[in-house]
């Protein structure tokens, strides 16, 4: 295929994208774009989903014995083999087993709790049944992770366009990549470099928006582990969400971000008038507020592709900045001011001053204060995305400077 | 600017296993509302609501919090900064109560003896199933100094008074802290140091004091 004929599919793919593919095809055209990287055999779901069958019968006749070596099998072999069966491993072994228990208890607890004003997840319907194999097949097959909340409502809308077998081999598939294993396993350093890349991509699309929330200092994780854990399905409506899920199966994990931008500016008026509490009322009720599908995917048609990569790849480097700073000698904790007084005149109450470097530290451009920790240092969250704790001052001099506001690109909007 | 650690406002986090219904008894309390079939809570979410105490308005700022053990990882961002914590169980279900005593003692440890604690046992509408006794929880909730409520998110029994005696309880606790503070301000030359002194009160509104612990 030469340059030009690929320009054409690929144009032809974008629009379909923002068309949506029809509905009947859906299915189909997720699994393709999905696709299989994990080498998840279509018969393996009936494995996991015998396993799970067997473990219910023995809870059902509080076999524990029964359990336990259904439980332990398979995790053991290795260790068996070799004779190096220790305590240690037992005890892991048992935490494990009991977690897949609480983790069956949990899927079924949330199971009518799934997507409710889909109506389709009721008490003893058929999807209701197909959901909870499907998660519990997963809890089985990756019980590291075991079940998570939020799962459920991307599984189950899969399960509204996939058979049992497809859902299961998607969904596996859709957790296969760095950004879900971190969002799901809670690890929070990760979760924070995410979410530090993300804010770069914010400042550059949305910047007044942007500067709202740090002004206000609304915390990023407070709602969108929310919006990506469920992939939107949480808020939106379930056509809009089958919608944004063609662009995001077929572009990749970057378009979560390109996605989630696009829903704020659709409701950008409203956040920009919104104090501290009314910004977490509404980033947290989303479902209240009367989002338009339209003006979202319009949104994020005019919001450029950031590439899966690209945001990989920077919150990479966020990352390691955040290791970096939390190994060199630690400002955190060392530094006495000479004078707290100085700080209590200067920046203390004053979270949300915009600052600059004024010497020493290399400097990352402008900032905001967010917090000043007792006596001696302050957070600064860059417009770059950097977090960073600093010491604001030491025998009356400071390290960071108030910024003339004429030189603040944010102060003035 | 917005600043939640105003003086008339009150930061509550619930805390809680899945399912016992945390969301209902926060819907119920701020919106007069109850759905059998409330979505699961995913992270958190914030509400909030002005209240009238004696000659005091007061605002709460309420986070309902998801209960998987997983989101635990969360829980400082909620309840570091938190003024009071509302624990729930499911009257019907021991394993919940036995959470219930896991977050005591995680928030004494945490947060220390400042956060004003209350328990609420829930559904009680479901009477018959009913596994915790009222006498054992009540005991408990004395022995850590919380107090104790049975609730029906469903009828709307009980909340009214829970989230009434946490109110209370927790504007009580500001004004101790408050004069302890003064007391030791007292004689020394004051407006530079109640600044600096002023940390814990100055800045770490809800979402802002989660920004320390990215840890």
């Amino acid at each position: 295929m030469n340059a030009l004929e690929e320009y054409k599919v690929q144009r032809t793919v974008h629009k379909v994208l923002f068309q949506g593919i029809p509905p009947s095809l859906r299915g189909t055209a997720w699994m393709v774009a999905i696709g299989n990287k994990k080498g998840i055999d279509i018969n393996d779901f009936c494995t996991y989903d015998a396993r799970a069958r067997d473990l219910h019968s023995a809870i059902a006749l509080q076999d524990k014995k029964a359990m336990e070596s259904m439980l332990l099998d398979g995790k053991h072999q290795s260790a068996g083999e070799t004779g190096a069966r220790t305590t240690e491993n037992d005890d892991t072994a048992q935490s494990q087993s009991d977690s897949i228990l609480t983790n069956f208890i949990q899927v079924r607890l949330d199971l009518i709790r799934t997507l409710p004003r889909l109506k389709i997840f009721s008490e003893g319907g058929s999807y209701t049944e197909n959901l909870r194999r499907v998660l519990e097949a997963f809890v089985l097959y990756d019980p590291g992770m075991g079940y998570v909340q939020g799962m459920g409502s991307i599984a189950g809308v899969l399960l509204l366009h996939t058979s049992l077998e497809e859902t299961f081999v998607s969904f596996i598939n859709i957790l296969d990549n760095q950004l879900f294993q971190n969002l799901f396993h809670m690890n929070m350093g990760r979760i924070h470099s995410y979410l530090m890349a993300f804010k770069v991509f914010l400042a550059k699309h949305l910047p007044k928006v942007y500067a709202h929330i740090s002004r206000v200092k609304i915390d990023l994780k407070l709602f969108l582990l929310e919006w990506w854990m469920t992939l939107f399905t949480s808020f939106l409506r379930f056509d809009t969400v089958c919608h944004l899920w063609d662009i995001l199966f077929f572009e990749g994990v970057g378009s979560l971000v390109s996605i989630s931008i696009a829903i704020l500016k659709s409701i950008s008026a409203k956040l920009l008038d919104a104090d501290f509490e009314g910004l977490l009322f509404i980033l947290t009720h989303m479902e209240s507020m009367e989002l338009d599908p339209e003006r979202i995917l319009q949104s994020s048609r005019e919001i450029p592709r950031i590439s899966s990569q690209d945001f990989h790849e920077l919150a990479d480097k966020m990352f390691e900045e955040l290791e970096k700073r939390q190994h060199s000698s630690g400002f955190e904790n060392s530094a006495e001011l000479d004078d707290p007084r100085v700080i209590g005149r200067d920046l203390m109450g004053r979270f949300g001053q915009r600052v600059r470097v004024s010497n020493g530290i290399p400097c990352q451009g402008p900032g905001t204060v967010t917090q000043v920790h007792h006596g001696s240092t302050a957070m600064v969250v860059w417009d770059t995305g950097i977090t960073q704790n600093m010491r604001i001052g030491k025998g009356g001099e400071y390290w960071l400077r108030e910024m003339p506001a004429q030189l603040d690109p944010f102060f003035s909007l | 600017m917005a600043d939640v650690r105003g003086k008339n406002n009150y930061k509550i986090v619930l805390l809680g296993e899945g399912r016992v219904g945390k969301t209902s008894l926060v819907l119920r309390y701020v919106n007069n509302t109850f759905s059998d079939k409330q979505q699961t809570t995913i992270q958190a979410s914030f509400l909030s609501k002005r209240i009238n105490i004696g000659e005091n308005t007061c605002n709460l700022a309420i986070w309902d919090t998801a209960g998987q053990e997983r989101f635990h990882a969360l829980g400082p961002i909620y309840y570091r900064d938190a003024d009071g914590a509302l624990l729930v169980y499911d009257t019907t279900d021991t394993e919940s109560f036995a959470k219930v005593k896991n977050w005591v003692k995680e928030l004494r440890k945490m947060v220390g003896q400042e956060i004003v604690l209350c328990i609420a046992g829930n559904k009680i509408d479901l009477d018959k199933e009913r596994q915790v006794e009222k006498s054992e929880a009540e005991e408990y909730a004395a022995s850590v100094g919380a107090y104790h409520f049975q609730t029906s998110a469903k009828l709307g029994k009980g909340i009214e008074e829970t989230f009434l005696a946490l109110a209370k309880k927790m504007i009580e606790q500001r004004q101790e802290n408050d004069s302890r503070q003064s007391a030791r301000r007292s004689g020394g030359n004051a407006p530079i140091l109640v600044v600096a002194d002023d940390t814990s009160n100055g800045g770490s509104g809800a979402a802002s004091g989660s920004k320390a612990c990215n840890c």
